[in-house]
């Protein structure tokens, strides 16, 4: 099953992974990241439908394709920011993990600004 | 497929590992160092070449 597959992978990665530090740690991080990327490749079978089904309800949910769009990149720039911080903190670098975050905050809150816009002027008409 | 590339990077880092010590104990450290930074420029173009290829699946898969 996907699952047990995922798992064993995981577990032999990291036993790889730590017999490589003691000798060659930058090599050991290279390799940490290839199994990161394995296992979203493993995982991302099931992702399509997900997106199917999150698109159909969108759309019932009376969605314009622009705002799912919107939604989409928001979420998948939220989830590679993280995943490249991750990575840095691996390697020790937490000041730089910080500094991708913050980045990736602030392009997250470009994408985001004119649907924020678009919702205060719909409040300050309603308000009037 | 997919299993293959991650026992090459162990593969290469244990490879590098051994031959660095050889060299070593033959008194030749600047070639240690030499075929580690060989061994990390591969491992390298493999995990450039791997991560790219997560992201176009990422890309299209979401459809950016």
């Amino acid at each position: 099953m996907e699952l047990f597959q995922l798992i064993a992978v995981g577990i032999t990665g990291a036993i790889l992974i730590v017999t490589v530090k003691q000798h060659k740690p930058e090599i050991a991080l290279a390799l940490a990241l290839v199994i990161g990327v394995l296992l979203l490749f493993m995982a991302s079978g099931f992702l399509e439908t997900i997106l199917n089904t999150l698109r159909d309800m969108a759309d019932q949910a009376g969605l314009s394709s622009g705002q799912w769009q919107l939604l989409i990149k928001l979420l998948v720039a939220g989830y590679v920011i993280e995943f490249g911080s991750e990575i840095c903190k691996d390697a020790g670098q937490q000041a730089l993990a910080a500094k991708l975050q913050m980045g990736g905050r602030l392009i997250m809150a470009g994408l985001a600004l004119p649907v924020f816009k678009s919702l205060l002027t719909l409040i300050t008409e309603l308000l009037t | 497929m997919e299993i293959q590339i991650v026992f090459r990077i162990a593969a290469v880092g244990i490879l590098v590992a051994v031959v660095g010590q050889v060299l070593q104990r033959a008194g030749r450290d600047d070639m240690a160092m030499l075929t580690t930074l060989a061994g990390l420029v591969v491992v390298l173009f493999w995990v450039i070449e791997y991560v790219s290829q997560l992201f176009d699946t990422i890309r299209t898969l979401f459809d950016l």
